[in-house]
């Protein structure tokens, strides 16, 4: 066969340059975050809940969001809330997140038939989660 | 500088220069071919239609699979980036030994296979969004990491829909192609890297399902032995027996020993294949053997199907 032969146009070119930059930052990012992952630690979950929005049907929807700073994913991940009303009495429910992904953010809401503000304490609780 | 090329018309009838038969095939002798002049910006838009729509066909399945978008992220980064450097050896294989420019030189294959796999990115990602499955919320691991598992597939249907959707072969670098592969016998370690290329991307699309688990934990070990005798069996018939597609040329034949040659590395390259590809979607690890065994069996008949029905479509 002949010698080599360039062939390529500006568009491949171009194409080549911007898929360099795209599998050299792919793999650059991956290097850097296996170096700095450490190994089977489990996910750091941390629950936050918001404060409560009166919906048209007179339920009450209080935002809950999980947070997992943690290098590990957790699955499935149940969080229990507890509402301690000034009768003494408690009122709990429970929300379930399919996937808290390390380093995400996953919303939901709880829904209590009355309005949260008048409970003495908002507790929420992590009650399990799964290591996919 | 001009040069000798051999072009292969392979139909008879559609030649209309003037040839002469040589060993049975009619050949036009051409010259003064430029040697580098660069590709017409028209042809190569052409071809990135082709490998985009090629790349969407074959990895469109996976798209649309949850099992693949959770293994973004909860795979660690080290497991990610083995599987990105073998998505890309597997890419240099494939162009090396098929791909849109077969005569190429490694040099050539590697800025190739670069291209490929940023285009598998970008296509991926793109879909992903449209799905909804990557958001602006996402922390950047995730979307990494979405993005990553989906592309290997898609890299490598852009490379095979590049190379085998085009309908019209008609340009010197087609021909050239024919011609060298018509002329050599097949290359041993190029039905290698075929073989497995066409296990993975057959056998992708269901090897990150539960499904396989699902069979493999509650069939019985005479199920099992079934499922191995008629993947050898389906190997045996689409490489030797039933005249599939280019099996005569790809295939060699001319000893008993060649046939059970051909049968038993097409099956091995596929439980290999069907072994790490549940082992990148995490159904390996803590299994005890029976297991691992099991499921590389159950994947083993698609990646079975791949490595020789997939393997002579890929060429």
């Amino acid at each position: 066969m002949t010698a080599v032969k360039d062939t390529k146009n500006w568009l491949e070119w171009t194409v080549f340059a911007v898929s360099l930059l795209l599998v050299g930052g792919a793999m650059g990012a991956l290097v850097y975050e296996a170096m700095r992952e450490s190994d089977h630690e489990p996910p750091e979950l941390e629950v936050l809940l918001g404060s409560a929005v009166r919906q048209s049907d007179g339920d009450y929807h209080v935002p809950v969001r999980v947070v997992n700073r943690g290098d590990a994913s957790a699955g499935r991940v149940r969080v229990a809330v507890t509402a301690s009303l000034p009768e003494g009495e408690q009122e709990r429910a429970e929300i379930e997140f399919e996937h808290v992904p390390r380093g995400s953010t996953r919303k939901g809401s709880i829904i209590f038939q009355f309005d949260p503000a008048r409970a003495s304490s908002l507790t929420a609780d992590f009650i399990s989660y799964v290591q996919p | 500088v001009s040069r000798l090329t051999w072009l292969l018309v392979r139909q008879a009838g559609s030649s209309t220069t003037s040839g002469f038969r040589l060993h049975g095939r009619i050949v036009e002798v051409e010259t003064n071919m430029p040697a580098s002049k660069p590709r017409p910006v028209r042809q190569s838009l052409r071809e990135y239609g082709r490998g985009i729509a090629g790349g969407l066909v074959f990895s469109v399945p996976m798209l649309y699979t949850m099992e693949v978008w959770w293994r973004g992220f909860t795979a660690d980064a080290l497991t990610l980036l083995i599987y990105l450097t073998l998505s890309c050896v597997l890419l240099l294989g494939y162009n090396r030994y098929s791909g849109i420019h077969p005569s190429a030189t490694w040099r050539e294959v590697f800025v190739e296979s670069i291209e490929e796999m940023g285009i598998g990115l970008l296509l991926s990602a793109g879909i992903l969004f449209l799905l909804g499955r990557i958001t602006s919320e996402m922390p950047l691991q995730e979307i990494l990491g979405k993005t990553i598992v989906e592309a290997m597939t898609v890299a490598v249907g852009v490379s095979v829909g590049t190379a085998q959707l085009g309908a019209a072969r008609s340009d010197e670098v087609h021909k050239e192609h024919e011609q060298q592969r018509d002329e050599q016998p097949p290359h041993a370690w190029g039905q290698v890297v075929l073989g497995f290329c066409g296990a993975i991307l057959i056998a992708s699309n269901v090897a990150p399902t539960e499904e396989i688990q699902a069979i493999a934990f509650s069939i019985s070990a005479a199920r099992q032995f079934s499922l191995v005798v008629l993947s050898i069996i389906l190997c045996a018939l689409i490489l030797f027996f039933s005249e599939f597609v280019s099996a005569h040329r790809l295939v060699r034949r001319d000893a008993p020993l060649w046939i059970g040659y051909g049968i038993v590395s097409s099956y091995a390259l596929a439980l290999i294949a069907s072994a790490l590809m549940l082992w990148f979607f995490g159904r390996l690890q803590g299994e005890p053997w029976p297991a691992i065994l099991a499921q590389v069996v159950v994947l083993g008949l698609p990646a079975a199907l791949g490595a020789s029905a997939g393997r002579l479509l890929i060429q």
